[in-house]
């Protein structure tokens, strides 16, 4: 599951990058400056990609909804923050020339920007899913019929997984 | 601590007759449900999870992805026998 630890992660490098761009320097950010400020990016993205593979396994085995829904959440908080802090270092590199010298954090940057947003794409498709109204049950009913089931001894016991998978799992 | 799981047949019939799932979607939500049988204490007694206008009931939902899908399995589970070790299942929806 998404642990909370890469989004406090990512959180803090997005405000460090934040600081940075807004010190008095802004606009004066050396080559050397930004490559460090894309460096941040790109460990942000491979931590967001990191968690974003964390949900796709929990999400291939199964996950319950409201824990979920608890880590997406506090995720797409942290991606967001992230490319805020893309968009604050594009501005500063758009004033910056590219040359062999700072081609590659130029590059870089955009692969971030690229890779932080696919991230939240698949976070905002998981929330929509999550989103979803929940059925409307008379559960009066659900409970009547429960209880008539229930008197009459009508109710199938599993005591383990095994025996879920064999009758479930059976061609009648 | 695990719990034995009461299942209504009707919950065992839908179950078992969705249509469109495959072989490890099927195995998930059979996950899904077995999940519901090791429910911690602290989930089952969360008014969050607690139904509304049912005491002895709680819902509880999962997801999981078959193929391009993401399911939701809701469920509603009576925990009024817990401390006997068993929980009710009286209703499922696979959306």
């Amino acid at each position: 599951m998404i642990t909370e630890t890469p989004t406090l992660l990512m959180r803090a490098l997005a405000d460090s990058v934040r600081r940075i761009i807004n010190s008095p320097d802004e606009g004066r950010v050396s080559k050397a400056d930004l490559a460090v400020l894309v460096r941040y990016l790109r460990f942000a993205l491979s931590e967001a990609r990191r968690a974003h593979r964390a949900a796709e396994a929990a999400l291939t085995r199964g996950v319950e909804a409201g824990e979920f829904r608890r880590r997406c959440n506090l995720l797409l908080t942290a991606v967001n923050d992230a490319l805020d802090a893309a968009s604050h270092v594009r501005r500063v590199a758009d004033g910056i020339q590219m040359t062999k010298e700072n081609s590659v954090p130029l590059l870089a940057l955009g692969a971030a920007e690229d890779g932080l947003g696919e991230t939240l794409a698949a976070l905002t498709s998981y929330l929509a899913v999550l989103d979803k109204p929940r059925p409307v049950v008379d559960w009066a009913s659900v409970s009547e019929q429960a209880a008539a089931d229930k008197a009459a001894g009508r109710y199938i016991r599993y005591e383990s997984y095994g025996e879920i998978l064999k009758d479930l799992s059976s061609g009648t | 601590m695990r719990y034995k799981l009461d299942v209504r047949p009707a919950v065992r019939a839908y179950l078992h007759d969705i249509q469109g799932l495959s072989r490890r979607g099927r195995i998930a939500m059979y996950s899904a449900l077995n999940d519901a049988a090791e429910v911690s204490d602290a989930f089952r007694t969360d008014p969050n999870n607690r139904l509304e206008g049912d005491p002895s009931c709680f819902l509880f939902e999962v997801l999981f992805r078959d193929g391009r899908r993401i399911h939701r399995l809701l469920l509603r589970v009576n925990d009024s026998a817990a401390e006997y070790g068993v929980l009710s299942v009286d209703y499922a929806d696979l959306t």
